[in-house]
């Protein structure tokens, strides 16, 4: 449970942290299309390459992506050794391209997230779902409940801990056999719900206190616009994507 | 100056049974008040009250001439008066400092501009301008104190209720506050409900409450009020 550090903001400078958050969110849903398309080595590859290279431009610590989501890996490995097993001709392509998309979908959504504060994530989505707004869907709360979502997976992650070494410092055993180890896990997530449930109250009452709800309308910080480098970054996602259709179409 | 609170015989209840009983006060425009009282007495209680939080079973509650009762009020009570809870873990909605100090005036609409310089302001006011940017997982419990009165800072409210915000705070720390909200009393006619459990804080107030088990037991110039509290629970000790 403590590797869980998916979703957990990673305070830089780099280039990656400054692009427009709906932007980001529009490469990520492209990243991933340009996965589905890929279905050769050579296609799968360029993918990886070019995730490596974002990692590389974020100035996001290598070991800080993939400790997002390590416990996921494992995950990926197995379903790609099931694949493997089970496809009668060519299983070495499909294992391979199970893998890889899976890793490159968990990479890049870690990446969107070690980037982006989740108010940004929530201002992106708002501003780019906002059209939703017609059929009265409530964009707004949606995107305040990813945020907030996304806030909270750490701070829920350090209870867990807290609560863990509370258990263990009265004399809590967390090993044993399979059976024993569950009912301890029981024993962390009792208390954890608890908490989370009351934390949910006061950050209500928080956020009613001071007016969320009430306006016309909220304003948004990050309303930046688009800037100089929103721009290239689009050009340049804009040749990855074209190449790797290129490749599908010509290299199949 | 008139009464910007006015509070007639209110009553509240929980579902586990504890309640505000027949509290009735007023409390002055630009005046410092302090509110104490054992543990459970009922201040957070009052306070969520105060603001609207927490509806009233009886009794009428009047904040700056707007009736709580009334569910159509509430935004302007809020607008006008601040409320900064007693866990600084539970009441903080962004991962990143200043967003969270901009959530309250990004929510009554202000322009962004408007709101930058007020989250600025606020974060230099209670000192925390340097943690701007910080993540606010990254911040000490009293430092996420100070986030959250900042939060409020930025609504310029008329009236603030501060439920034990110096609890997690340093001595130094919690002297500048002090100051911080006396200059704000005194130079911009702010009006302070102060809730703790400190008697050095309490007899800095022009005026203080004492509330015990949801009954407000004493009332007015802080020494008088912690003398008679203090005779009280002699006499009690004497006889038991
Ligand atoms: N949401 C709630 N539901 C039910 N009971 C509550 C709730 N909040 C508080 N209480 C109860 O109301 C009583 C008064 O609580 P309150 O938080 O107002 O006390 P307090 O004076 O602020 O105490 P402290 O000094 O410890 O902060 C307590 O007995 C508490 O258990
Ligand atoms: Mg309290």
């Amino acid at each position: 449970m403590r590797d869980v550090t998916f979703g957990r903001y990673y305070p830089s400078k780099g280039p990656l942290h400054e692009l427009n958050a709906a932007l980001k969110l529009l490469f990520l849903v492209l990243y991933i299309i340009s996965l589905f398309i890929s279905v050769s080595y050579t296609g799968l590859c360029v993918c990886i390459i070019f995730i490596f290279l974002c990692i590389i431009v974020s100035r996001v610590p290598f070991k800080s992506v993939l400790r997002s989501f390590r416990s996921m890996i494992i995950l990926a490995f197995v379903s790609s050794v099931i694949v493997c097993l089970t496809h009668a001709d060519n299983g070495a392509l499909a294992a391979f391209t199970v893998f890889v998309r899976l890793t490159c979908a968990l990479c890049v959504s870690a990446l969107l997230t070690l980037t982006t504060t989740p108010s940004e994530v929530a201002d992106g989505i708002q501003s780019s779902l906002s059209f939703l707004r017609v059929f009265h869907i409530p964009v707004q709360d949606i995107a305040l409940s990813v945020s907030i979502t996304l806030h909270f997976i750490p701070v829920l992650q350090e209870e867990a801990e807290k609560i863990y070494n509370a258990q263990k410092s009265r004399g809590a055993d967390f090993s044993g056999n399979l059976a024993k180890k569950a009912s301890s896990v029981v024993s962390i997530l009792v208390p954890l719900f608890a908490s989370a449930f009351r934390r949910a109250g006061e950050l209500a009452d928080s956020m009613e206190s001071r007016c969320y709800g009430s306006g016309p309308e909220r304003t948004r910080l990050h309303s930046a616009g688009i800037h100089e480098a929103d721009v290239l970054a689009s050009l340049l996602f804009a040749s990855y994507f074209l190449f790797t259709i290129s490749v599908r179409l010509l290299l199949w | 100056m008139g009464a910007v609170i006015r509070a007639r015989g209110i009553c509240t209840s929980y579902r586990t049974g504890f309640g505000l009983r027949n509290i009735s006060f007023e409390i002055e425009e630009g005046s410092f008040v302090c509110i104490t009282g054992p543990n459970g007495g009922g201040k957070s209680t009052l306070a969520k009250v105060l603001n609207g939080l927490v509806s009233l079973t009886g009794g009428t509650l009047e904040v700056c001439g707007l009736d709580v009762n009334d569910e159509n009020n509430l935004d302007g009570v809020r607008r006008q008066l601040g409320l900064v809870f007693q866990n600084p873990d539970n009441q903080i909605v962004s991962v990143v400092v200043k967003e969270d100090v901009a959530f309250g005036p990004c929510n009554i609409g202000l322009e962004p501009e408007e709101v930058a310089k007020r989250t600025s302001e606020a974060l230099s006011l209670v000192g925390m301008s340097e943690y701007a940017s910080s993540p606010v997982t990254a911040l000490s419990g009293g430092q996420k104190q100070l986030v959250s009165l900042a939060g409020i800072l930025a609504f310029r409210p008329r009236i603030m209720v501060l439920d034990e915000i110096t609890s997690m705070i340093d001595p130094v720390e919690r002297r500048k506050i002090l100051s911080i909200l006396k200059d704000l009393v005194k130079n911009h006619g702010i009006t302070v409900l102060f809730i703790t459990h400190r008697f050095e804080e309490c007899l800095a107030a022009d005026r203080l409450l004492y509330i015990e088990d949801g009954v407000l037991v004493a009332d007015g110039r802080p020494e008088d009020v912690l003398r008679s509290v203090i005779k009280a629970s002699d006499r009690r000790e004497e006889n038991a």
